[in-house]
């Protein structure tokens, strides 16, 4: 076994779709992790990377524009590389795009890291037209600039040679931006006075005049800690005051020199026109006046045939064998009480195998929006419908969680995380629950067949309807009361399209779904036996007992019934709806096991218990009630806070109680 | 590109008709079953199912017509003259290929679904049949499969989008 | 000077006036929309968001902010 004798930290920075992923999988393979930063809800990816004796831990920092103050992502990348002090920044630089790309590296190369800029996508550059000289580039940057084409690992290994040879070296040649002189003189001053201070020790001078001058909130916050940060502080206002009489904005003057360097550069090393491309192309057809939703409605609608379609082969098979896994193992321990928990028709294994069952489902939900996502179609998805989403108070990018939903709510609140404003996001997560997932299709679909008949599928159509009228309207009030906020900006950047990679969604696919694999599992073991055990245990003796009827359970059931008297329940559907709160999937093996019969017959058997329209209101309830308890786990994950998982939660109960109330009242109105 | 424009009106008339077809027929399966309507059937009988098989669906309808209106889009397009016809040909032909591409998958999970359980060794009464499926040969793949030269129309377009 | 949101497809404009907050202004400059970017418009017509290019990329926005960016037509 070779001795590792060096261990170089690298980070991966660069603008949102650059190809960032593709050259972080490229180079880690197998050997990365995919977590969160610390206490906040964005992707962390860490991996590994052997380079002859040398391992390589490469951090992928999240994609940004800039490195302000203004977006969680933007402080983590720039807080990554000031504390934890990569040995090399790698900048991934779009070369189709440098103009724009060139921005961040300036700021990178501010910050004081020492950078090696991958220049990717040369290929597609030079499709469009544009010739660049790297040599010269390199020569005007000081950093050096390997060009790559990232789906094809062309100029990976020049990448890893490099970054290693700029670990190693002590110089950093890259050269320092000067600003026109006006402002410079006043970063001088700044500089000056800093250096007298603590501040050097942590941080780079002259980065921290800079971002001082361009009223960095979190640099000013830091500062004021600092041992003579105060002093500084004073000082800058001065300064400030002072560029402002004279010149102007210094935040603006900042920027805009930034961009006269960087146009200076291009000038020099880029050559050639772009021309009209097969992207602008296709983006007049999908984003047509008229043709454009229907577009978008119909690749949503491929989507979840392919997903659904697609998957039940699967689906079914799981869900056959774990039921020949139960029922082969009935009876192996002895012990009733085992047996019936782990193992029968009820227990966990079978409750554990239906819900499992949905992974599939997921899975191919996650692969089909991971090739839309890659395509660069969901940039111009958002685009399409924000305008139609913003009249009902969400923002654009909502309707792809609003879409995932209808597999499951579990991924689609994790999907949520690509809505960058904070109380969008919520919005998006505190709704998301009242959209009918595929679990309760399942189980609507079984009881509306056996109590409407021809009317079945209106029946559950109405419920889908009902799910997302109630989200607008939700969406709606919160907005206006204790979410209330201006609509953020939309401003969105669309990629070039490109063939989507097959590999990339599978790898995506594997990630989110494995992800929701382990949460469910979890979680919904945990349920399964707390809810199995209160099943089989007799309410007044505590002894195992296969009677349902004299558990703990159905105690609970009769104990809650008189609050749901208005409601026409009887104290079964209220267990059914508690093993609901554990999955929607086990209401209808539940309730055939509260009713003594198989699961094949519940259906018709509740149908001659109860009344259609009764029936109808219960399956209301059950559309807007509390989600699973794995959804309730994504929403604590995903908003960090108990308060609005609390809130979910009872607002939910609420809602649902009213409507099936209502429902009642006018279809008895009407129908008697 | 003279030959483009005959094709894709027939392309276009092709998945408009069909996606009626279908929206009609959905909707007579699904609110209106007691009135008796018949459902239409626009095609070749063979092994006990039409070909294509314009199966009861109103939404699955609704989608081929949209294509069909990206086709008639470029079609417009190309008689004016206009450049961009070539960006709504390439639309329309990914969303073909994708509807045929479908089809193919749900024939193929029907069959997986209906033959699994031999794999513990459990008896299948039912086999599968073309008939028997919910989908079958439907416009999806028929119409796909028409429409799949008009690869050479946009081969140029596909390539600037393939990396590399 | 006009509103970006009025300026029409296949034109060009210069950014003479951004009217916004900081933190607007900020994510705008971010994107590379500064005060002199030669600004050409792609898609505009009908409600919705507007589709720019910009520094040789392109770029969404809302019709909203469309109208706080002032250009000059070129």
């Amino acid at each position: 076994m070779a001795t590792i004798r060096k261990f170089i930290k690298v980070a991966l920075a660069g603008n949102p779709n650059v190809g960032k992923s593709v050259i972080f999988n490229n180079l880690t393979g197998s050997r990365q992790h995919v977590g969160n930063w610390p206490g906040k809800t964005v992707d962390k990816k860490e991996g590994f990377h052997r380079y002859k004796d040398k391992e390589i831990y490469i951090v992928d920092l999240p994609g940004t524009y800039s490195l302000t103050a203004l977006s969680v992502e933007e402080v983590i990348a720039r807080e990554y590389i000031i504390y934890e002090k990569p040995d090399v920044v790698i900048n991934i630089v779009d070369a189709s795009n440098l103009e724009r790309n060139l921005y961040l590296t300036l700021q990178l190369m501010e910050l004081g890291a020492k950078i090696v800029v991958a220049l990717n996508k040369m290929d597609l550059a030079e499709k469009e037209g544009l010739i660049i000289d790297v040599d010269r580039l390199e020569n005007e940057l000081g950093i050096p600039i390997i060009p790559t084409v990232a789906p094809k690992k062309i100029g990976l290994d020049k990448l890893i040679k490099k970054t290693v040879e700029v670990a190693e070296s002590h110089k950093y040649s890259g050269k320092i931006i000067r600003y026109p002189s006006e402002i410079e003189k006043y970063i001088r001053l700044l500089e000056s006075i800093i250096s007298e201070t603590e501040i050097k020790r942590i941080y780079r001078v002259r980065w921290v005049a800079v971002k001082l001058l361009e009223n960095d909130s979190d640099v000013i916050e830091k500062i004021s800690k600092v041992e003579g940060g105060e002093k500084v502080l004073e000082k800058l206002s001065e300064i400030r005051r002072d560029i402002e009489n004279k010149l102007g904005d210094p935040e603006i003057l900042i920027a805009d020199a930034r961009y006269e360097l960087i146009k200076d550069i291009i000038s020099k090393t880029v050559k050639g026109v772009k021309k009209l491309t097969a992207s602008d192309l296709i983006d007049h057809a999908i984003l047509d006046k008229y043709l454009g939703i229907p577009i978008f409605l119909t690749i949503l609608w491929w989507m979840f045939q392919f997903a659904f379609i697609g998957s039940a082969p699967f689906c079914d098979f799981l869900g056959d064998l774990f039921v020949y896994i139960g029922t082969s193992l009935e009876g192996l321990t002895g012990i009733p009480y085992i047996d019936y928990l782990l193992f029968g028709e009820y227990g966990i294994i079978q409750g554990l195998g239906a819900i499992l069952s949905f992974v599939p489902l997921i899975m191919m939900l996650y692969f089909a929006l991971a090739l839309f996502e890659d395509s660069g179609y969901m940039s111009r998805a958002a685009f399409v419908m924000d305008r139609p989403m913003k009249k009902l108070g969400l923002s654009g990018r909502t309707i792809v969680p609003m879409i995932m939903g209808l597999g499951c709510n579990v991924p689609a609140i994790y999907a949520t995380r690509i809505i960058p404003d904070e109380r969008d996001r919520l919005v998006a997560i505190l709704t998301n629950p009242l959209i009918t997932c595929g679990a309760r299709l399942v189980l609507f679909s079984a009881i509306a067949a056996a109590f409407f008949g021809p009317f079945a599928g209106d029946a559950v159509l109405s419920l889908y309807l009902l799910g997302y009228v109630m989200v607008f309207l939700v969406a709606i009030v919160l907005r206006n009361t204790i979410l209330r906020g201006r609509p953020s900006p939309f401003v969105i950047e669309f990629p070039v399209y490109q063939k989507p990679s097959f590999k990339v969604a599978v790898v995506r696919m594997w990630d989110r779904g494995s992800l929701f694999f382990k949460k469910a599992g979890s979680v919904i073991l945990i349920g399964l036996l707390v809810i199995g055990l209160l099943t089989i245990t007799d309410a007044s003796t505590f002894m195992f007992t296969d009677n349902p009827e004299t558990s703990i359970i159905s105690a609970i059931g009769r104990f809650f019934q008189p609050i749901f008297v208005p409601l026409g329940w009887d104290w079964r559907l209220i267990v059914a709806a508690i093993f609901g709160f554990v999955a929607k999937e086990i209401v209808l093996g539940a309730s055939a096991m509260l009713y003594g019969v198989g699961e094949a017959e519940i259906a018709d058997m509740m149908a001659s218990m109860y009344d259609p329209i009764d029936i109808f209101g219960y399956l209301t309830f059950i559309q807007l009630y509390i989600p699973c308890i794995v959804t309730i786990a994504a929403i604590k994950q995903e908003t960090g806070s108990w308060r609005w998982t609390i809130f979910a939660v009872v607002y939910g109960i609420i809602l649902a109680y009213i409507v099936n109330w209502l429902v009642l009242i006018i279809g008895h109105g009407i129908f008697g | 590109m003279k030959i483009v424009y005959p094709v894709t009106i027939v392309i276009s008339f092709l998945y408009i008709l069909y996606g009626l077809i279908q929206v009609y027929n959905g909707f007579v399966e699904w609110w209106l079953p007691w009135t008796g309507l018949e459902k239409i059937q626009l095609g070749v009988k063979l092994a006990g199912t039409y070909i294509p098989n314009s199966f009861p669906e109103p939404f699955s309808g609704i989608f081929l017509i949209v294509i069909g209106l990206v086709f008639l889009k470029a079609t417009y397009l190309y008689f004016k003259r206009d450049e961009k016809y070539r960006g709504y040909l390439l639309v329309g032909w990914i969303l073909a290929i994708m509807m045929l591409v479908l089809n193919v998958v749900v024939i193929l999970a029907d069959i997986l679904d209906t033959y699994y359980p031999l794999l513990w060794g459990e008896e299948v009464e039912e086999g599968w049949t073309l008939a028997g499926d919910a989908w079958g040969i439907a416009p999806h793949l028929v119409i796909g499969v028409i429409a799949s030269p008009i690869y050479f129309a946009v081969k140029d377009l596909i390539r600037e989008l393939i990396p590399g | 000077m006009t509103p970006l949101g009025y300026l029409p497809e296949c034109r060009s404009g210069v950014i003479i006036y951004i009217r916004g907050g900081r933190g607007l202004v900020r994510r705008l400059m971010d994107m590379g929309l500064t005060l002199g970017t030669l600004i050409h418009m792609i898609k505009s017509s009908g409600p919705g968001p507007i589709l720019i290019e910009v520094r040789g990329s392109r770029i969404a926005l809302g019709r909203g902010i469309a109208m706080k960016i002032f250009v000059k037509e070129v």
